[in-house]
């Protein structure tokens, strides 16, 4: 096992992702290390697959996006969460192909956005923190009054 | 059956996970007090302290332990307060809905907020107990209302 899975093993764990697991906010679905598959739950109790590329971790932070674990790529577009202009600058489905969200905690987006960490100081990924940073936003975006729900 | 419980603490962000077999509220007091200093359990947003016999419904079981018997609690937006004391163990999640309705702030028109630590950037998960924002001395902590952000860029 490398050291960054080690890691990960250890937090995945750890008591901040197991609150959210007994508070029903997240789940781990699978892993195939150096991605992992999470079911996060959104206010109106769908179920939303976020799969995520941890190498590095944690000292990179992970990147990655949404994902239908039944096909195996990201959602159609009637799959994809909607809501407001805050909820669809991150779910932004034209951002990497949706590979990736578009906010400074993933890895993907925040290369080359050298503004963002004064910007936006509390989505700046802190490792000593680790992986519930990402989900718990993503957590929180889905559970926001910005949520719409799905177009299809 | 094994009952998962989760247990925060005053001014510190940190969650103790224990798993049980069978709830004992005076012996865990005990143990917490022993570990972390005198103090008073709570359930999660309650504002008084639980009994031994406290019955919890099914399910895992979310504590708080903290000398701070109630935090006085301060939130600034737009130019208003709206101030309030509340038991240690009471949510972000609940407070924010408080200091909304307290402060007028339509939940239909507004755009999302959260509650952001004075002089800081921090904002802390809704889950997160008021207590353990508040350093024991003061038993005090004061927030802003601040509107999530778009990203852009």
């Amino acid at each position: 096992m490398t050291p960054d899975q080690a890691i990960w093993e250890r937090d995945i764990g750890a008591a901040s992702f197991l609150e959210g697991v007994a508070r029903n906010r997240w789940s781990i679905v699978s892993l195939d290390w150096p991605f992992a598959l999470f079911g996060i739950t959104a206010r109106d109790g769908r179920i939303f697959y976020l799969r995520l590329n941890f190498a590095g971790y944690p000292t990179a932070p992970p990147t990655g996006g949404l994902w239908d674990p039944e096909t195996e790529t990201v959602p159609a577009l009637n799959q994809w969460p909607t809501g407001d202009a805050v909820f669809v600058s991150v779910f932004n489905r034209g951002w990497q192909n949706g590979l990736a969200l578009y906010m400074p905690l993933d890895r993907v987006s925040l290369n080359g956005h050298h503004d963002w960490p004064a910007q936006y100081p509390h989505l700046m990924w802190q490792p000593d923190r680790g992986l519930v940073q990402y989900i718990g936003e993503v957590h929180r975006l889905l559970n926001a009054r910005g949520y719409h729900g799905i177009t299809g | 059956m094994s009952i998962d419980i989760f247990i925060k603490r005053g001014g510190c962000l940190d969650v103790v996970h224990r798993k049980v077999n069978k709830l004992d509220l005076k012996k865990l007091k005990q143990e917490l007090d022993t570990e972390f200093g005198p103090g008073e359990l709570f359930a999660e947003d309650q504002d008084d302290p639980v009994t031994h016999d406290h019955q919890f419904k099914p399910g895992s079981i979310f504590l708080h332990h903290s000398c701070c018997k109630r935090i006085d609690l301060i939130v600034r937006y737009a130019g208003k307060t709206y101030e309030n004391r509340f038991g240690p163990s009471v949510t972000l999640k609940k407070i924010k809905r408080r200091a909304e309705k307290k402060l007028n702030i339509d939940p239909a028109d507004a755009v999302e907020l959260s509650l952001q630590i004075a002089d800081s950037s921090d904002r802390p998960d809704e889950a997160t107990h008021v207590g353990s924002l508040a350093n024991p001395p003061t038993c005090s902590v004061i927030f802003d209302l601040v509107p999530s952000d778009r990203i852009n860029g």
